[in-house]
């Protein structure tokens, strides 16, 4: 039996060296981080001969590009390059925890071996305190000879030298230092362009956590590229390589973003949580932790809305989404690829899947997890960065951090409160434009601010409810707090903007009510104002003294209002009323309703008598047409029907002409009168009736009197007929003589001085009566119905008439009238 | 063709209406229509008047005169008479209370139909009034209407409406005046009356009238059915 132990061939090199080391940036890194863990205040990373238009099979043959980073920490001595650097897996770090008061960021010891990654040969140059500036040249081709089983890694030698400042300054084109390291790597294995120098810096902006807890001085990382220096001058600032590698992302997010702000203390027995909206603290909540497996972490979540995102594009130059999202760091360094665009190491997008209106993503916010104080050390039970630096191993701690499902993990517990915050607190600070449209808004105005984002919803409704909501969005349960504090001077704030906003809204009302010519519609319209800054002030959240004095105001308003609108109201219903009896009356008129509401005893009259005349011609009309239709009628049938119609339509043209003399009755078509007196006053306004006459008249009545009832249109009708008789037998003067013969009986002598009547109408009595028959006319162009006409209408009044003859009183023909 | 017979009361001559209403009756309607008139009012019927104002006495006097105790299918009375006295319904009620056209079926029209109401209520106290308007309904008017729609009116009714039992017998008692019944009446009230005198109990006795219609119809029953 023999005692054997493990060999290592030299291609292990390349396993824990280039192999291991998969990316370049992260290579890049774990120099940096050994900068920093050497206490160097700064890592200057030097770009020299690299650019090349050399084809990259040629160029990665062999190349002079050079890679130098160069520190001015503690450096090494003999000693330390020895037993330390060339001790592979080697790890100070892993006893110590802090050196020069920073917690150490790497801690594999496999650091080294990142050169190796970067290129095939390094030069390392340094100098401890009070120690030689030392010289060590690997070649890393040296290891890679394959198929040379016996060849280990320790066959392999290197040089090490004691070089003076001089000498460094000559060979490396650097300036001197004091104590330091400067890893000079040559011969590089990729082609560094601008765009993979850019990826570097970007790797190397997220890799700075900008808050750093550390009292020490700070730690820059510079990037030195000469050769790009005119290139990169018309880039913008984001896009340039050389020059100090700032985290400008979360230190310079100068814009008021939403963010919360959660902390697990050192001795990990509380958690303080701080939710921040637009430059407003909203809450300040300490809880007790139940994470027992963590402390001493802190978690910052910045929810981007549209607005938030255009700003960080202008200061960044690159867009959020690409930027990342949740970055981890671990002892102030972050642990790539957590947070990279398109890494979802929380599962927040697959969450978002389920819920993409409640839940926040990975395009929507940015932020980071520090957790300080791990302990690197495998024996130890915490976080555990993988070793090919891809990660940490999912633990238990790990669990408790990171758990996406009930009961959450501590980022989850964080997250989801400021995603309530986000949705139901500010309704996502949801805007009426596209989110492509702000970003082009603000990038394109120089003078963009603040003061020009326009979203949905005014500000005054949304902080109102930011602060309702504050304890829904807590929700922790009672025993887990230990405090929680309400902004109250945001609440102030809000109150007073309130108060300022119903106000204003009082004000405007009690100026339009001054405006007299309101219609109840507007005054109903104020109410509705009213009640609805009403319900703003009675829902706010707090009691303000101003508030309860707005309210007196409002009520106080409220009530003249009503009592405006109720007057108004009234005066327009009123108005409504008299619109609508008049559009009746108007409209009676109109369609000549026969209700008789608004006649005039005359109109009523006039009413009663045409109907009564109309409905006569009527019926004289049927008659004569029955007769002519059926052909029974006779010459005498027809003439007697005409005459009616006559008479009728004469009585009806007379109404019409006398319905204006004061004492016609025309409510009645027989009266009660003195025929003399009627006859006499009938002849006097002849002239007005008919004003074109040249008639002259001589009325004789002897104190004659007849008081009886007659129809006063029938007898108007039978001197018309006279008269007219008269007239077309070329009469110039008419006497009327009246006289009693009784109390009870008056004769009237009607006479003319025309040519009288024929002389065949006069032979005898009969011959006299002839001349009233129908058909019989005395005169020219005589229908032959007058006198008959004269005859029936004095019969409707008991009296009759007779023909005397010629030359009785004046030369013309003289009738006689006795009416009884 | 059947035959009724009308009466239209009006102030106004009213002849070329009658014969119109006449011809539509027969033409339209198949009724041979006996059409009279009574001019109280017009001037030229002085028999009626005192002073140019109706003499309610003298009206009574000449319609008997000329209608004797008759009835008629309808009566069409104008309501404003040319009087300051006298309207169509206080007609009515004079010719009630004298036992005349009780069984006629009446109607008053107007040129102003609503000036009759309005000028009761305008005229007279509230109870009067509501007497006047309570007595127009009992005495048996059956409308008031328009004179324009008078003739219509009386047509549609005399076509439309059932004859009435009284109307009938009342009819044939004062055609037949001076005709005696059998004593085959039950009641004593009416045998050996001449048919003028039964005409006169009938209307002034409800209780009677109803009795004789009894008796009347019993008899013809008994008289028309087969002897058994």
């Amino acid at each position: 039996m023999a005692k054997v132990s493990f060999r290592t061939n030299i291609l292990l090199k390349s396993i824990i060296g280039k192999d291991l080391i998969t990316d370049d940036n992260i290579a890049v890194l774990e120099l940096v981080k050994n900068s920093f863990d050497a206490g160097s205040n700064e890592a200057k990373i030097i770009f020299r001969d690299v650019l090349t238009e050399l084809p990259s099979k040629i160029y990665k043959q062999y190349n002079d590009s050079k890679i130098i980073l160069r520190d001015t920490g503690s450096g090494m001595s003999e000693y330390d390059l020895i037993n330390k650097w060339l001790n592979i897996a080697y790890s100070e770090k892993k006893s110590k925890k802090e050196e020069f008061n920073r917690q150490l960021a790497g801690n594999k010891g496999v650091g080294r071996f990142s050169c190796d990654r970067l290129g095939k040969s390094l030069i390392i140059y340094t100098k401890k305190e009070d120690n030689p500036l030392l010289k060590l040249s690997i070649d890393w081709t040296k290891f890679e000879k394959i198929d040379d089983i016996e060849k280990n890694i320790q066959d392999v030698d290197f040089e090490l030298d004691e070089i003076s400042i001089e000498k460094y300054v000559e060979e490396t084109e650097l300036d001197e230092f004091e104590t330091g390291t400067t890893l000079f790597i040559s011969n590089l294995r990729e082609i560094w362009d601008l765009p993979k120098i850019q990826s570097l810096k970007r790797q190397l902006e997220r890799f700075i956590n900008p808050n750093q807890n550390f009292e020490a001085e700070s730690f820059d990382v510079k990037i030195e590229a000469e050769e790009f220096k005119s290139i990169e001058l018309g880039l913008p600032e984001s896009e340039r390589i050389n020059g100090t590698v700032k985290n400008r992302i979360f230190s310079n997010l100068d814009f008021k973003a939403t963010y919360i702000k959660s902390n697990i203390s050192k001795d990990g027995k509380t958690i303080t949580t701080v939710l921040r909206d637009r430059g407003n603290e909203i809450f300040t909540l300490r809880e007790y932790n139940s994470f027992s497996l963590l402390k001493d972490i802190e978690i910052n979540i910045y929810y981007l809305n549209p607005y938030s995102k255009a700003y960080f594009k202008r200061q960044t130059g690159i867009r959020s989404v690409d930027f990342g999202s949740i970055f981890l760091f671990i002892n102030g360094f972050r642990i790539p690829p957590y947070g990279d665009q398109g890494n979802d190491w929380l599962g927040m997008e697959l969450r978002k899947g389920q819920g993409h209106s409640r839940f926040l993503g990975t395009r929507e916010v940015i932020g980071r997890i520090e957790i300080n104080g791990v302990e690197l050390d495998d024996e130890k039970e915490d976080f555990f960065i993988i070793s090919n630096r891809s990660g940490v191993d999912n633990n238990k701690h790990f669990e408790q951090l990171t758990k996406n499902t009930a009961p959450y993990g501590y980022y989850f517990k964080t997250f989801r409160r400021l995603e309530r915050f986000v949705d139901e607190g500010i309704k996502w600070d949801s805007t009426t434009l596209k989110e492509s449209e702000i970003e082009k808004k603000v990038l394109d105005d120089k003078n963009w601010n603040e003061g020009k984002e326009e979203y949905r919803e005014d500000l005054l409704t949304r902080n109102k409810r930011v602060i309702s909501i504050v304890e829904k969005i807590i929700n922790a349960k009672s025993e887990e707090i230990i405090s929680l504090s309400i902004n109250k001077s945001l609440i102030t704030e809000l109150a007073d903007e309130q108060a300022r906003k119903a106000k204003a809204d009082i004000d405007s009302i009690v100026g339009q009510l001054n405006n007299k010519a309101l219609s109840s519609e507007q005054i109903s319209q104020l109410l509705r104002d009213l009640k609805i800054s009403e319900n703003e002030i009675k829902s706010f959240p707090g009691q303000e003294s101003q508030i309860e004095l707005l309210k007196k105001e409002q009520n106080e308003l409220k009530l003249e209002l009503q009592k405006k609108f109720d007057e108004t109201k009234k005066l327009e219903d009123e108005a409504k009323r008299l619109q609508e009896e008049l559009e009746l009356e108007k409209e009676k008129n109109t369609y000549l309703k026969t209700s008789s509401r608004t006649l005039t005893e005359d109109a009523k009259g006039l009413v009663h008598n045409i109907k009564i005349t109309s409905r006569k011609i009527s019926s004289s009309v049927d008659n004569l047409y029955d007769k002519i239709l059926n052909d029974t009628y006779t010459k005498n049938s027809l003439l007697k029907s005409l005459g009616a119609i006559k008479f009728q339509s004469e009585k009806a043209n007379k109404i019409s002409k006398i319905i204006t003399r004061s004492n016609f009755k025309a409510d009645r078509n027989a009266q009660i009168a003195d025929v003399v007196l009627y006859i006499k006053q009938y002849i006097e306004i002849y002239s007005d009736i008919y004003p074109r006459n040249e008639l002259e008249f001589k009325v004789i009545d002897e104190k004659a009197t007849l008081t009886r009832k007659f129809s006063v249109l029938d007898m108007s009708v039978v001197l018309d007929d006279l008269i007219s008789n008269s007239e077309k037998a070329g009469a110039s003067l008419i006497e009327i003589e009246m006289s009693n013969i009784s109390e009870d009986e008056l004769i009237i002598y009607f006479s003319d001085d025309g040519k009288g009547v024929q002389e065949i109408f006069l032979k005898d009595e009969k011959s006299k009566n002839r001349i009233f028959e129908l058909g019989v006319t005395t005169t020219n162009g005589g229908s032959g119905i007058g006198l008959n006409s004269v005859r029936e209408g004095l019969k409707s009044m008991n009296g009759s008439i007779k023909l005397l003859g010629n030359n009785i009183k004046l030369k013309g023909a003289c009738f006689e009238i006795i009416i009884k | 063709m059947i035959k009724r017979t009308c009466l239209i009361i009006d102030d106004n001559d009213q002849s070329e209406e009658i014969e119109s209403l006449q011809r539509r009756a027969k033409e339209i309607h198949g009724i041979e229509l006996d059409c009279y008139q009574f001019n109280i009012g017009n001037s030229s019927l002085t028999d009626v008047l005192s002073n140019g104002l109706i003499d309610k006495d003298k009206v009574v006097l000449e319609f008997k005169r000329r209608f004797g105790r008759r009835n008629f299918n309808i009566v069409a009375l104008d309501y404003d008479l040319e009087d300051t006295n006298i309207k169509g319904t206080d007609l009515i009620r004079i010719f009630n209370y004298n036992q005349l056209l009780k069984k006629s079926p009446k109607m008053v029209y107007s040129g102003l139909l609503d000036d009759v109401l309005k000028d009761i209520i305008r005229d007279e106290t509230l109870d009067k009034a509501v007497t006047k308007i309570k007595s127009m309904v009992r005495n048996k008017v059956i409308d008031y209407l328009d004179r324009d729609q008078r003739d219509s009116q009386i047509l549609k009714f005399l076509s439309e409406d059932p004859l009435s039992s009284e109307l009938l017998i009342s009819d044939i008692l004062n055609k037949y005046p001076d005709l005696v019944f059998e004593s085959n009446f039950v009641s004593d009230n009416f045998k050996g009356k001449t048919y003028a005198e039964l005409a006169v109990i009938l209307d002034s006795d409800i209780a009677l009238d109803n009795e004789f219609k009894k008796e009347i119809l019993e008899q013809v029953f008994a008289y028309l059915t087969e002897k058994i």
